[in-house]
């Protein structure tokens, strides 16, 4: 009897000090508008200060993701939506406000969590990548921002962040020479593999972004085997994780940390 | 106002009650296993249960418990509505290898209970409260929490001894 209670004791005990197994190493984990963008189990309001810092908590978390908008005065803010009803106390669009009025709005969440400038942000990046959505509508039908004020307000945000690397989504592909002589990495928002290679500008990238229903594992290996990087996000279930991951992009920018976590390392 | 606390039906001896529910939580679905106690107008259960999305779906345990404290207004001897609050601790292993990998999330609700049935009872849940999730931050480079407000609704199955 006592020796049966001693092996089952040292077999909890293995199995308890095991060696955790990264499953796929080729790809690092992200936060999707910091750390989950349209999904219950995000703690807070997709990009607030509450959920970048939640996010940075992680120490898997290699690359954070924020949407940013240019105001009226030239500041970046964190937002995703191009109106700002829906989830915010505020009304009209970010690129038609002044930072005045844009600092007094909060998201209407169950935290009311403050809108932010991107410069609100930790200057100190301890090593990981910020990677910027850039939004480049100027609040008007069919308007993109002036792109003198875009760079400005790019060089401004490469200066404020130290200790780590800024990256950059641009959805249209406009001034990608002159964002990367800024020093920004920059990706392409792409709808699938065939948009981002046949793309005259995909030369000058240096990857792009998808969405994971929109990419198979071999649109995947056909991009890296280009030399560009690979970004995948949408992914809230376990199943969409899991099959994501599968498909071995560098990154993937997840709306449920915990979740991938729980995958990535089994 | 007052006379709210004496209205309707009390049970003066003491009723045990077994009982099984599911819950949906921000964080997940949580399926609960409870033990209830009631007497008069008091009602106390605790229970232990799992997240199913994490747990079944995932393959990683995540364990939560819990006591519920709360006051019946019997309408009648088969519906009940019992406003209660519920303190709640859970759980989570992440197995992320950089020595970290716990999570630990303790919650309170201001919650309400409505009941149906006599010795097999129904019942509706909802609670609202704050949350503090307590882990390392890689950031900070030292525990810390996070606060937050959470919510649940759930279903709960009760039979009563």
């Amino acid at each position: 009897m006592r020796s049966k209670f001693l092996f089952v004791f040292l077999l909890v005990l293995a199995f308890s000090c095991k060696k955790e197994k990264d499953r796929f190493p080729g790809t690092q984990i992200g936060g999707h508008a910091c750390a989950g963008l349209n999904v219950s189990s995000s703690n807070y309001h997709d990009n607030s200060l509450e959920a970048y810092r939640y996010a940075r908590s992680f120490d898997a978390i290699k690359i954070v993701e924020v949407d940013v908008q240019l105001s009226l005065d030239g500041t970046f803010w964190l937002f995703h939506d191009p109106d700002l009803d829906k989830e915010s106390t505020g009304s009209g669009t970010i690129p038609q406000s002044s930072d005045a009025y844009l600092s007094g709005l909060n998201y209407r969440s169950l935290e009311k969590e403050k809108l932010i400038r991107l410069q609100d942000l930790p200057a100190d990046l301890k090593g990981v990548i910020l990677l910027l959505d850039l939004k480049e509508s100027d609040g008007t039908t069919n308007g993109l921002i002036d792109s003198t004020r875009m760079l400005q307000a790019l060089v401004s945000a490469k200066n404020y962040f130290t200790n780590g690397t800024l990256r950059l989504i641009t959805n249209t592909g406009r001034f990608v020479s002159s964002i990367k002589q800024t020093g920004y990495g920059v990706f392409f928002n792409a709808y699938n593999a065939n948009h981002f290679l046949n793309d005259q500008q995909a030369a000058l990238m240096d990857g792009a972004t998808f969405r994971n229903t929109d990419m198979e594992e071999a649109d995947v290996a056909a991009v890296k085997s280009t030399g560009k990087q690979v970004v995948l996000y949408d992914v809230r279930s376990p199943k969409g994780i899991r099959s994501a991951l599968e498909k071995n992009p560098d990154y993937l920018l997840t709306d449920d940390i915990k979740a991938t976590l729980i995958e990535k390392y089994k | 106002m007052f006379f709210i606390a004496f209205w309707g039906t009390s049970q003066d001896s003491a009723t045990y009650s077994l009982g099984i529910d599911l819950n949906y939580h921000p964080q997940d679905f949580f399926f609960h296993v409870r033990g209830q106690f009631s007497k008069k107008h008091l009602v106390q259960d605790a229970f232990l249960g799992f997240g199913i999305n994490k747990t079944i779906f995932q393959g990683r345990l995540s364990p939560v418990t819990g006591y519920d404290v709360g006051y019946r207004f019997g309408f009648t001897n088969w519906l009940s509505l019992t406003p209660y609050l519920r303190v709640s601790y859970s759980f989570l292993n992440t197995k992320d290898p950089s020595g970290h990998p716990f999570i630990h999330t303790t919650e309170s609700f201001l919650a309400c209970r409505l009941a149906v049935g006599t010795r097999n009872k129904l019942a509706l849940n909802a609670g609202i409260g704050p949350a503090w999730e307590w882990k390392y931050d890689a950031y900070l480079e030292r525990n810390t929490h996070f606060f937050m407000w959470n919510y649940f609704f759930g279903l709960t199955y009760y039979h009563a001894f």
